[in-house]
């Protein structure tokens, strides 16, 4: 029975910080119609920038997110205004052939700065232990809970009841429509590229307590991100979030009852399984003809 | 006509010339030129179904390792001969495909679905090949003795030659054949493809049943040259990434396309790894830099630039294979921004002109 508390809690914690990475993602390709295979690429670019900044100014790995997330989020502006903004339109395969030259791009960078070999941090609160009545939950996992689930009722409130969510939302519908009624969706876009990649400066700065780091570790972030935005049914950001915590969840529940390694293919069986009975995803919309 | 002839003159050329090598390239060289040619294969291979078919597999690592891990497995592990290994494992990859092509062309799915799809068995495959014991788990097969007797340096060039040329002429004998026009035509436009009586699923799954077995055919004789075959090299999902970029960046769905990628940027990324062995990821992040340049600037891709040059010199040389050799970026663009990831995903290409969106958007 405890162990599969524990499982449970642990699968909903990695879960919630891949919902803050599918989410970034979710809201980039809902803004700009691409699916950006680099968004990964990104998550490991702020756990970099994490280990610098505890390297230079000997900050925690937390506090360092003071300086880490709102680099993130000029990166993201300066990607749409050099890249992205000259997708729009685009064939969507062909977008997606752009974000692999990101990928290998910031892969390339990340090697010749960092160096090609594994990297671990610690924080303050290793060891620690947070008792939720029979859960006993690691102190890392149980801030990685709390901030990643935080972050996305920050994100859905602002989509659904503030000015500029109403903004994005019209964008998404109908972007001359929403010029014609004064939306100034340039500066939306950007902003919204801005928090979608400080989305993913935030799920960075929640790994990299517990992750080794490595230039090439974007790409698994990505797929599970891409994983769970299909899961959820593309366009749904509720359901890439549930999607995320179902794929944290086959995840933890695999590692702990499935033998030895065959359980990381949990995640993947539910996905194939889900895209070929619902090949809209879990929580589509019903599709306009 | 003369167009297609100057091609045909200049490919006989180059293998010509790639034959003799061995002749006057030091080791290094050579081994450079093998492993290019290697990757002509592989990419020619993948292209029959990603550029020409226009199904965007990002699960060709499947029939990498198929061919390279599970096939040295056989002969090292468990004492096969070399041929009917090598007959098993491009027998693996195409009940491989069959069973992906009967999964996922049942219905007509969203391509960003079948890249997904394809790039999640490609995940399980990575992961069941690292738990087997009996295909050498992590730590991956040593080749125990060179195959076909092969032993030294211009044997495998001439291996490696032979196979990129099976390769280039194989595609080459698909795109003019009637299975290659169904082929296009589904890329470009499903429901009139069906409408005029092609078989989408029967066609879509003989692309990728082709292109399997080629690549794991390739990907036997690439994993005996390099000889310890590492499954996070071999059957990990970025290989097969790398392999689909070099066609992308050299001309979707064309013949020269895949030839030119790989036969000019892998050769490019190693003489620069070599270089620079001091920077480690400048290669990549040339290789990265470049696929932006081409995909934002000139997407048709190197042969559409080679294309293109070829014409402002004489615009008479290319008339004949011109309209053969246009790709999906040009035959399928501009739909309505914001919106149009969601419509190019939900429906089948090609998505209506825009309605001069962009030019408002600018303003």
């Amino acid at each position: 029975m405890n162990t599969l508390l524990d499982a449970l809690s642990q699968g909903i914690a990695i879960g919630a910080v891949y919902a803050v990475i599918a989410l970034g993602l979710a809201i980039i390709h809902a803004m700009s119609g691409v699916l950006n295979f680099a968004h990964g690429h990104l998550v490991v670019v702020a756990m970099y920038l994490a280990l610098v900044v505890k390297d230079t100014w000997g900050l925690d790995p937390y506090a360092a997110s003071i300086i880490v997330i709102p680099l993130m989020a000029v990166l993201g502006a300066l990607l749409y205004l050099l890249i992205f903004r000259r997708l729009a339109g685009t064939h969507v395969l062909t977008a997606i052939q752009a974000t692999l030259g990101i990928v290998f791009l910031v892969e390339g960078i990340l090697l010749m700065t960092q160096g090609g070999q594994y990297k671990r941090t610690h924080t303050g609160i290793d060891g620690t232990s947070v008792a939720l009545g029979p859960i006993d939950m690691d102190g890392r996992e149980f801030v990685a809970l709390v901030v990643a689930l935080a972050a996305s009722a920050i994100l859905f409130w602002a989509l659904g009841r503030t000015g500029y969510g109403r903004s994005v939302r019209a964008v998404v519908q109908n972007p001359r429509g929403a010029q014609l009624v004064g939306v100034h969706i340039h500066r939306i876009r950007i902003i919204t590229f801005a928090l979608g990649t400080a989305l993913a400066g935030v799920a960075g700065i929640l790994l990299v307590p517990g992750h080794a780091v490595h230039p090439g570790a974007g790409l698994a972030y990505t797929v599970t991100a891409i994983l769970a935005f299909y899961l959820g049914g593309p366009g749904n950001l509720l359901g890439t979030f549930l999607g995320a915590i179902l794929l944290g969840l086959a995840e933890s529940i695999g590692a702990i009852y499935l033998p030895e390694s065959s359980g990381f293919i949990l995640p993947y069986l539910v996905v194939i399984f889900v895209i070929l009975a619902r090949p809209r995803g879990l929580f589509a919309k019903a599709v306009p003809a | 006509m003369t167009g297609r002839m100057i091609w045909i003159v200049l490919g006989m050329t180059a293998v010509l010339l790639i034959a003799t090598t061995p002749g006057w390239l030091d080791a290094y060289y050579l081994g450079i030129v093998t492993t290019t040619l290697f990757f002509i294969g592989l990419a020619s291979a993948w292209n029959i179904v990603g550029g020409m078919a226009g199904q965007f597999s990002l699960g060709n690592s499947l029939f990498v390792a198929m061919g390279s891990t599970v096939v040295s497995a056989l002969i090292t592990l468990h004492g096969w001969s070399l041929w009917p290994a090598v007959a098993t494992g491009a027998a693996g990859s195409a009940v491989l495909a069959v069973g992906i092509g009967a999964l996922m062309f049942r219905r007509q799915l969203p391509h960003l679905s079948f890249a997904l799809v394809t790039l999640a068995f490609a995940e399980v495959g990575l992961l069941v090949i690292t738990s087997m014991d009996a295909l050498g788990a992590a730590s991956g097969v040593v080749w125990s003795e060179p195959v076909l007797g092969i032993v030294d340096e211009s044997a495998y060039l001439q291996a490696a030659l032979a196979l990129a040329v099976a390769s280039v002429v194989i595609s080459w004998l698909i795109h003019r054949s009637r299975l290659g026009h169904r082929m296009r035509a589904i890329r470009d436009d499903e429901s009139a493809a069906a409408a005029i009586g092609t078989n989408l699923m029967l066609t879509k799954t003989l692309a990728l049943v082709i292109s399997a077995m080629l690549t794991s055919v390739v990907a036997t004789f690439y994993a005996n040259y390099v000889v310890f075959v590492d499954p996070n090299a071999f059957a990990s999902p970025v290989t097969s990434i790398s392999v689909i970029l070099f066609v992308v960046l050299g001309g979707l769905g064309t013949v020269k396309g895949p030839v030119l990628g790989a036969g000019v940027l892998y050769p490019l990324a190693e003489i620069l790894r070599g270089q620079y062995g001091d920077l480690p990821g400048l290669s990549n992040v040339v290789f990265g830099v470049a696929i932006l340049l081409v995909v934002l600037f000139a997407p048709t891709g190197l042969s559409g630039l080679f294309g293109r040059l070829g014409e402002s010199i004489s615009s008479t040389l290319h008339r004949g294979d011109r309209p053969a050799n246009r790709q999906v970026a040009t035959t399928v663009e501009r739909s309505p921004s914001g919106r149009s990831g969601h419509k190019a995903m939900e429906r089948s290409e090609p998505t209506p002109p825009a309605h001069h969106l962009t030019e408002i958007e600018k303003s």
